[in-house]
């Protein structure tokens, strides 16, 4: 059967087939990607592949955030749980962010651009390895897997969902192993929600970028969703130029990736040193820290959090949460000052609390019954809180009880 | 009391006898058992003595013989024969010796998985069994991929959840060692064509992974059990029929109810007389399945149920049919296989592998459209070793009691084939865009059976749609598209209508239906029955698939009109012959609901109509299409046997319809609708061509007043009487039973000038599935039997002038098609 006949017949049939004749404005004369981008063959054992290469000094600013650390990431090594990454050199970590031909995953999901970064001697190297056709995805993989020999783990933005499953898919079906297969992976999404999630509606990489690096993208800035389809479109009419602003935002994502890293690697390992203004942000890191069963830090990040509150209800968190670790440790002495400050400013709480140290571990009934009776009173006001009232109700007759009993 | 006495008893009654023309009684049959095969583990010889189970059926112990052997087999004994045990023995036994191997369980549906897994574990307690569907929570899914060695899923999920997702299954692929393919007699028609297709793909995937997986099928009784699980899976089966377990006495019964008017061929309802026996049954403390042939009737019995049985009976007494929401459905699964529900009026819902335990006793409530389906429906009754009751009650359709006069149809002949085509145009498109997604083609690829060339030409279509990219002879997806996504197996279109009840400012969801049937179930102004209860359908909103009902209690339910035109054709078979031809070809059809009739509820009679405004379907399908030569027609209009010709009214016409319309007050007679001379009709009620004289005809009390509407309708039901209609339903009746297909799987047309004959008059047969499947093709093959089949079955018929089980219902004044349809198709032999 010809083509045509098969076609007709199917549009006959009622089969939707959405012929995407070429766009008019594209209708250019063949542009190829060695054109448009300044990159080179880049020779594998599978066959040679186009990449561009890029190096930016150590000192380089990303937005305001150098990429370099600072201090060491055995912070964030510890917040990996996988403790072995303390002992590896800051080379060994590898950014990588994908560009693919559709956002729905699966085994029909190609990664056509992979941007990689890692540390060499002075600087901070990058290649992005394209495919300009997908008969060289066996080379890819292989240049990917040659750039990152010796590796110890790959810091991604949101791979752990995306990325690294479509990698490893694509190994797969090139009948490799994934060299990301069962390796440490730092999904730096799931940092950035821990820190920024209350103070920040979005979490997406562009909007961590303008909030916390302060970086504009400039531009040739091609946005996420369009990107599939200006890959298509070039492998339709084989033009190249859209693809420049592809391969600046994928640039762009690895640097950012690299920033980021860089300003959880100090925060996590400095913490105190950490410069924010904002009050959520201490807190936050403060209570990343605690989970993590560094206390002392928390601590530290809780009264920075509690000093820099503009707000008696943003200030309640830190002083609870440090008042819980001090007597979690029995240390009263400096739990008892957190709550009266807390309760001062209305905290059900720190006023169940304090009623309970007086009753059960000084006997001071009087006291622990006036917290009760402010707290009633402040329940009065606030009728939404009806097992709080019942149960401070219930201290109350039980405080007069005793209170009588002693008298008698 | 016990079955049995009951059937004594009604054996007595003269009248029941007389009606009931077959019963059939199958005696109680011993097992033939096998001892328990040489290989078999000690560990699974132990559980199954400790189910009490100290022997096989001879048919289990052949399957393990032929699956160790290597074989991949199909498996096709009775219901409830123990067909599990033939796959799971032997798959346990490998994953026993071999705990890198793994096994894919297919079921049609969700329902039967639960089932199974327990059936496995109680053979093999330690076995790794997971079922894999949508209801399994996300966190479970990354250990089952890795560590199920059996997989219980269903050809959806297989579809939309692991093959796209291959990778992720990679152990599981390279261990693959069985394919386990349950009930594959559901897998026919389109579904069945679908399901081929994801075998191709799976097995693609296999091969990419280097397994080779072994096929078991198993299947209820069907003509073709070894062609369909060829067609399936593409390799050679060896076939397991020789069924070694026991059965109770089981009585298959056909009931023909009475006519009451012999001249007009006027039968008791077959729904009347199903009810009347599902009360005997409920009266007498045996549970009974019901089964209905649309779930209109299924409604109307229910409704018929409920008034008159007593109140606390009522929750006793559910319907089941698609449109019902999925926790009803368990529900009364649950319900009815404890106990606690002792009568279900159901559809075909409820056929798929739907475990509801044992029954004493089936009703068929018309012929459910196939010998297989018959046959399966009424082994649903005494799974046990009690007697059973299966009784088949005959409609008063053409096939019904054709079906009626010839019990040996049902009892003896083999059970229809089933059918698939999985290179259907559309839905091999449909896969081969999933193949692509899963794995890129290469040129040297083959995909199932499809030829090379035909392959390379849909990979150039779905290039040429920007779907795949051509390059150095391999085809890779680029689309940002999950392909499977927009491919459902259960039907050709995949958009759903949401039934939303309007109470006040409340809407509340009461069930779902397919976008292909809301147009005649749920048009504007339909009455539609849910649970027994009516709903006047407010809107109906195609695009958003919404459609908004009113709780009402009218008493009249609604008929759809339902139009089909040819649009276009292409012959692509002909033989002339002197009197007619024969063709075979494409078509497109165009397919609209252009009304309705109100009907009223106790005594069936139309007090209504209304029209429909919805946008036409088209069907692009193949068709069978006798056409008649003007030599024919000649000849039966110089018997006087032609009735389809326009008419001549004489000239003082013009005058006498003025009269006419005065005298009836400018009203439609039939509806009441005013009017003037330009929009009213004067219509001839016994019709024009019956008459010798003009004076007679005209005669005025033979005329009547009626609108257009009214008027179309009455003239429909005088060409519904013609030779031509009245051949063509005797035809089109009898094509299922020719090809052995559900009645619904074909679609029948006759015109008296049509544009497939020359302007001639035509009967048309076609597949009602877009695409085809194949069946009018058999039909233009076989012709000359389904001709003189159909001569026989109107010559039988005691009627006078025709009656719905010959030519067609008879209509008003006594004129029937009876002898113009037997002239014509005696013209074609």
């Amino acid at each position: 059967m010809d083509f045509e006949s098969l076609s007709e017949k199917l549009r006959r049939m009622g089969v939707q087939i959405g012929i995407q004749k070429p766009l008019e404005t594209s209708r250019q004369a063949r542009k190829p990607i060695e054109t448009v981008v300044p990159g080179r063959e880049y020779q594998t054992n599978f066959g040679s592949l186009f990449s561009l290469g890029h190096s930016y000094p150590q000192d380089y600013l990303h937005g305001r955030q150098p990429v370099l650390p600072q201090h060491s990431i055995y912070g964030l090594a510890r917040w990996s749980r996988v403790p072995e990454l303390e002992q590896k050199n800051l080379d060994q970590f590898i950014f990588l962010d994908t560009e693919t031909t559709g956002l729905s995953g699966g085994t029909g999901t190609m990664a056509f651009m992979v941007g990689v970064a890692r540390f060499r001697r002075e600087s901070l190297a990058m290649e992005q390895f394209f495919l300009r056709s997908p008969a060289e995805e066996a080379a890819l993989l292989a240049g990917l897997e040659e750039f990152c020999d010796g590796m110890a783990a790959v810091v991604t933005y949101n791979g752990k969902a995306f990325d690294i499953p479509i990698l490893n898919t694509r190994y797969i079906l090139q009948g490799f192993t994934s060299p990301f297969e069962d390796l440490p992976h730092l999904d730096l999404l799931h940092l950035t929600r821990r820190i920024w999630r209350a103070r920040l509606e979005q979490c997406n990489l562009g909007n961590i970028e303008r909030q916390i690096l302060q970086l504009q993208r400039d531009g040739d800035e091609v946005p996420g969703y369009l990107v599939p389809e200006y890959y298509a479109q070039y492998l339709r009419d084989g033009n190249a130029e859209p693809l420049r602003g592809i391969f600046y935002h994928n640039e762009q994502d690895v640097l950012s990736l690299a920033a980021l890293f860089a300003l959880f690697a100090d925060m996590l390992e400095a913490p105190t040193a950490w410069e924010t203004s904002s009050s959520q942000d201490l807190t936050a890191l403060g209570r990343l820290l605690e989970q993590m069963g560094e206390v002392d830090g928390a601590v530290s990040l809780y009264q920075k959090g509690a000093q820099a509150a503009e707000s008696a209800h943003t200030k309640l968190e830190p002083l609870l949460r440090q008042a819980k670790l001090h007597k979690r440790h029995g240390d009263y002495n400096r739990a008892l000052p957190l709550w009266e400050q807390a309760a001062a400013d209305g905290s059900l709480e720190a006023l169940e609390e304090l009623a309970k140290y007086y009753e059960h571990s000084t006997r001071q009934l009087e006291k622990a019954l006036a917290y009760t009776n402010q707290a009633l009173r402040l329940l009065e006001t606030n009728p939404d809180s009806i097992v709080f009232f019942r149960d401070f109700l219930h201290r109350q007759k039980r405080l007069a009880a005793k209170l009588q009993r002693r008298q008698a | 009391m016990d079955i049995d006495d009951l059937l004594l008893a009604w054996q007595k009654d003269e009248e029941f006898t007389r009606n009931t023309t077959c019963w059939n009684i199958a005696p109680t049959k011993a097992a033939d058992f096998a001892p328990f095969p040489p290989g078999l583990p000690s560990e699974l010889e132990q559980n199954l003595r400790a189910q009490g189970i100290n022997a096989l059926y001879s048919h289990q112990a052949e399957a393990y013989r032929l699956i160790e052997s290597g074989q991949h087999i199909v498996i096709a004994t009775g219901t409830a024969s123990g067909k599990t045990l033939c796959y799971n023995l032997p798959v346990l036994q490998a994953l026993l010796a071999d705990p890198s191997a793994r096994a894919l369980y297919l079921f049609p549906t969700k329902a039967l998985a639960q089932d199974q897994l327990k059936n496995l574990r109680a053979l093999d307690p330690t076995v790794k069994a997971a079922i894999y569907d949508g209801d399994t929570p996300t966190q479970q899914r990354p250990e089952i991929r890795k560590n199920a060695a059996v997989l219980i899923t269903n050809p959806d999920m297989l579809h939309q959840g692991i093959l796209p997702h291959h990778t992720l299954w990679h152990q599981f692929f390279r261990g693959l060692r069985y394919v386990v393919i349950d009930e594959m007699h559901s897998y026919r028609g389109v579904f069945g064509s679908h399901v081929a297709n994801v075998i191709r793909r799976l097995k693609r995937i296999a091969a990419f992974y280097h397994a080779y997986p072994q096929f078991i099928l198993t299947s209820a009784t069907i003509g073709n059990p070894v062609e369909l699980a060829t067609k399936l899976i593409e390799s050679p089966v060896a076939l397991i029929d020789q069924d070694g377990s026991p059965h109770g006495k089981r009585h298959f019964l056909i009931y023909n109810p009475p006519l009451y008017d012999e001249h007009l061929g006027l039968r008791t309802s077959s729904i009347q007389t199903g009810i009347h026996f599902a009360r005997r049954m409920m009266v007498d403390g045996h549970q009974t399945l019901i089964f209905a042939r649309t779930r209109r009737t299924v409604e109307m019995i229910l409704t018929y149920l409920y008034d008159t049985m007593p109140t606390e009976w009522r929750a006793k007494i559910r319907g089941y049919r698609s449109g019902y929401l999925k926790n009803d459905r368990r529900e009364i699964e649950t319900g009815f296989k404890t106990g606690s529900i002792r009568t279900v009026v159901a559809t075909s819902a409820l056929e798929l592998g739907i475990d509801i335990g044992d029954l004493e006793s089936v009703i068929m409530v018309g012929y459910p459209g196939s010998i297989a389906t018959t046959r399966q429906r009424a082994g649903r009754a005494g799974r046990k070793q009690q007697a059973s009751l299966a009784m088949l009650i005959a409609s008063s359709d053409a096939m019904d009691q054709y079906l009626a006069n010839h019990p040996e149809y049902l009892t003896e002949k083999s059970p229809e084939n089933a059918l698939i085509d999985p290179n259907n145009a559309s839905i091999l498109l449909q896969h081969l865009q999933c193949a692509a997604f899963e794995l890129p083609f290469s040129d040297q690829d083959h995909y199932g059976s499809l030829p090379e060339d035909l392959l390379k030409a849909y990979l150039e279509v779905m290039v040429e749609a920007g779907w795949l990219h051509a390059q150095d002879g391999k085809y890779y997806w680029i689309a940002d598209q999950f392909a499977a996504g927009n491919v459902s197996l259960r039907s050709t279109t995949s958009s759903i209508i949401s039934l939303k009840v309007e109470i006040g400012a409340q809407s509340q969801l009461i069930g779902e239906i397919d976008a292909a049937s809301a147009a005649w179930l749920v048009h504007p102004e339909a009455i539609y029955l849910h649970e027994a209860e009516s709903y006047e359908v407010k809107s109906l909103d195609l695009e958003h698939g919404i459609c908004s009902l009113v709780p009402v209690d009218y008493d009249y339910y609604t008929i759809p009109e339902r139009n089909t035109t040819i649009e276009a054709f292409n012959p692509r078979q002909q033989e002339l012959f002197s009197r007619y031809s024969k063709t075979f070809g494409d078509l497109n059809l165009r397919q609209e609901v252009s009304g309705y009739r109100k009907v009223r509820w106790q005594t069936g009679e139309t007090i209504g109509h209304g029209e429909v405004h919805l946008p036409p379907s088209f069907l692009e399908t193949k068709g069978c299409w006798l056409a008649l030569e003007p030599a024919l027609v000649d000849t039966l209009r110089a018997e006087d046997l032609w009735t389809a010709d326009a008419n001549n009214y004489g000239p003082g016409w013009a005058a006498l319809k003025r009269q006419i319309l005065m005298r009836d007050g400018y009203r439609c007679r039939a509806c009441g609708t005013s009017g003037d001379e330009s929009t009213l009709h004067v219509h001839h009620i016994q019709p024009f061509k019956t008459f010798e004289s003009l004076e007679l005809a005209n005669r005025p009390s033979n005329l009547v007043t009626l609108c257009p509407a009214c008027h179309r309708l009455a003239e429909q039901n005088v060409r519904l009487r013609s030779g031509l209609a009245g051949a063509a339903y005797a035809l089109g009746n009898l094509a299922p039973l020719m090809v052995m297909c559900d009645r619904e799987d074909l679609g029948m047309l006759s015109e008296a000038r049509s544009v497939l004959a020359h302007g001639q008059p035509a009967i048309l047969v076609y597949d009602s599935i877009p695409g085809g499947l194949g069946l009018s093709e058999h039909l233009y093959e076989q012709h000359a039997l389904w001709i003189s089949r159909a001569i026989e079955m109107i010559a039988e018929c005691p009627c006078h002038n025709g009656c719905p089980a010959c030519v067609g219902p008879i209509g008003e004044e006594g004129h029937g098609g009876k002898k113009e349809a037997l002239a014509l198709l005696e013209g074609l032999v």
